[in-house]
């Protein structure tokens, strides 16, 4: 059974179509990153796998059943990105009101310690900090021990170190065979924490993968040459495995999918070259390359698609 | 039912701390009813019943009154636009049991000021009244209050959070004072009397001021505060509707 199970998604609103035919398939156990620029209908589908909208048409199955029927069974945790807190409570009562609403909660000190609010728990919500408020969500989201837990970009407007100590804790929840899917729009966390990065752009999966799967998919490494002459720049990315070329001064960029056919190419081309350098692709240039940052990338992320 | 007991507990003491609360439904109502006792001396109104056991009915039926409204007239339009609502939502926690308990709250929270008006009237102006008064008065405020327990719920779903804090008081300040609370009705001019048999106020209130004057209960002030209630309810579940479809569908 998968946990989440997307067929032909679309959602519109009025004119907007703001998922735009997915089709997913989340395994339990998985923990995946949906990412995307802002607007690319990442809430949209969150939303839709907890059920809080319907989906205009396709179907969306949660744990092998209707969304909401997941959410009130207690099976499903989330914590959502505009998730306010109630003011006159402490962190303390919001976790214990919460853990009531579900069937198997744990318990409420070692919810507290695994989101790491034990300094902060006997005090106001409304007195709290931004990220301690989240860290707040985050006890509620898992002190219910759901299957699956939901986290829309969970660490907006945390520094590093809370960062950090927030994805140890993810970590740990998601080592009890927690199904784990979070949105954000921060490549490093994605391909850090993520087993599989579904990147969504204008309402549709426009790649999904590893990291380094789509990484590879992408531009499997970057050359970086120093070239002189103005019309060097045509020359290089004609050059077989090269898929595109960045200039900045004499030093050119190639992004290859095959590194090796490339350099090749360059040593034979003919080309005044000095200084070679292989690189990692890195994610961000896959990320901006598949949500169409610019138009040659725009169509390279169709031809992942294809 | 765990939780849903463990909501409502949790919404009556964070209505019990808030400090607007505190001030505007039992603190106003206990200064005014001093300072109206103090005013209008010893005398007795209509029907054998002296003014400060009236005006006890009156102060109570006030923060009665604004108890019921604030409880969910402010909050839910808040909570909607914090996102609060929404992240109940996705709990096991139901819609329905959501606002079901936001209603009961506000029933609930009423009594703080019977409880605290009625001590001062009893002990500053020796408002004696026998157990089964005091018992009839407490269920008439926690059953007074339901219509306009739906009339917050209501206003919650009408107006939006920045307009919600206004909107309430002038429903809440029109209702005491059209009520005849403040001024009662037979004091006011006859256009304005006119109007106060008309206000669900006036019959919330009326229904303690027969408590005290040891009157049956008419059954037209029960038929009129259930019509309210259900033209309320009716009113509201249209609101509620809307704002459910425009968020959730």
């Amino acid at each position: 059974m998968a946990a989440v199970e997307f067929s032909a998604v679309t959602k519109r609103f009025g004119p907007v179509r703001a998922v735009d035919g997915i089709d997913l398939s989340i395994g339990e156990g998985e923990v995946v990153a949906l990412l995307g620029p802002n607007g690319a209908g990442k809430s949209t589908s969150i939303s839709l796998m907890l059920g809080l909208r319907r989906p205009t048409s396709g179907t969306v199955r949660v744990l092998g059943g209707d969304p909401a029927a997941a959410v009130g069974a207690g099976r499903v945790g989330a914590m959502l990105q505009t998730g306010g807190l109630p003011p006159g409570v402490t962190a303390r009562e919001l976790v214990a009101f919460t853990a009531g609403l579900y069937p198997r909660p744990m318990r409420v000190d070692e919810a507290l310690q695994q989101a790491g609010c034990e300094a902060f728990a006997s005090q106001p919500v409304d007195r709290l900090s931004g990220g301690q408020k989240q860290r707040v969500r985050f006890a509620m989201a898992i002190v219910g021990q759901p299957e699956l837990l939901f986290l829309d970009e969970p660490t907006v407007g945390f520094d590093v170190e809370t960062r950090r100590h927030f994805w140890d804790s993810v970590r740990a929840a998601a080592g009890q065979g927690r199904t784990v899917l979070f949105c954000t729009h921060y490549l490093d966390e994605a391909d850090a924490e993520a087993d599989r990065i579904v990147v969504i752009q204008a309402g549709r999966v426009v790649a999904d993968g590893s990291g380094s799967a789509i990484k590879a998919q992408v531009a499997g490494r970057a050359l970086q040459v120093t070239v002189e002459g103005p019309d060097v720049a045509a020359r290089l990315a004609a050059l077989p495995g090269v898929v595109g070329v960045e200039r900045s001064g004499s030093r050119a960029t190639l992004r290859c999918t095959d590194s090796d056919a490339a350099v090749r190419a360059l040593v034979a081309s003919g080309i005044a070259w000095s200084d070679l350098e292989v690189a990692g692709g890195d994610l961000e240039h896959a990320f901006l390359a598949l949500t169409g940052a610019d138009g040659a990338a725009a169509a390279q992320a169709q031809e992942v698609r294809a | 039912m765990n939780g849903v007991g463990g909501f409502l507990g949790l919404e009556i003491r964070r209505t019990l701390r808030s400090v607007p609360y505190l001030l505007f439904t039992v603190g106003f109502p206990l200064m005014f009813y001093l300072l109206f006792t103090s005013m209008f001396g010893k005398g007795t109104s209509g029907a054998g019943v002296s003014y400060s056991a009236y005006l006890m009915v009156s102060m109570v039926a006030y923060g009665a009154l604004g108890a019921a409204l604030n409880a969910n007239g402010v909050r839910l339009a808040t909570e909607r636009s914090s996102g609060w609502s929404r992240q109940l939502r996705v709990t096991p926690l139901g819609p329905s049991a959501y606002i079901t308990v936001k209603a009961l709250t506000a029933i609930l929270v009423t009594l703080p000021s019977f409880v605290v008006v009625g001590l001062a009237a009893h002990f500053a102006h020796g408002v004696d009244l026998s157990a089964g008064q005091w018992l009839t008065l407490a269920a008439c405020v926690v059953l007074g209050s339901i219509p306009f327990a739906v009339l917050g719920v209501l206003l919650g779903y009408v107006f939006d959070w920045s307009a919600g804090q206004a909107g309430t008081q002038i429903v809440y300040f029109g209702l005491a004072l059209l009520g005849g609370l403040w001024i009662p009705a037979r004091f006011m001019p006859q256009a304005l009397q006119g109007i106060a048999h008309w206000m669900p106020s006036y019959y919330f209130a009326d229904l303690g001021w027969r408590v005290i004057a040891r009157q049956a209960i008419p059954a037209a002030d029960l038929g009129i505060l259930a019509a309210y209630t259900l033209g309320f309810l009716i009113l509201a579940a249209q609101r509620y509707r809307s704002a459910e479809a425009r968020e959730y569908i």
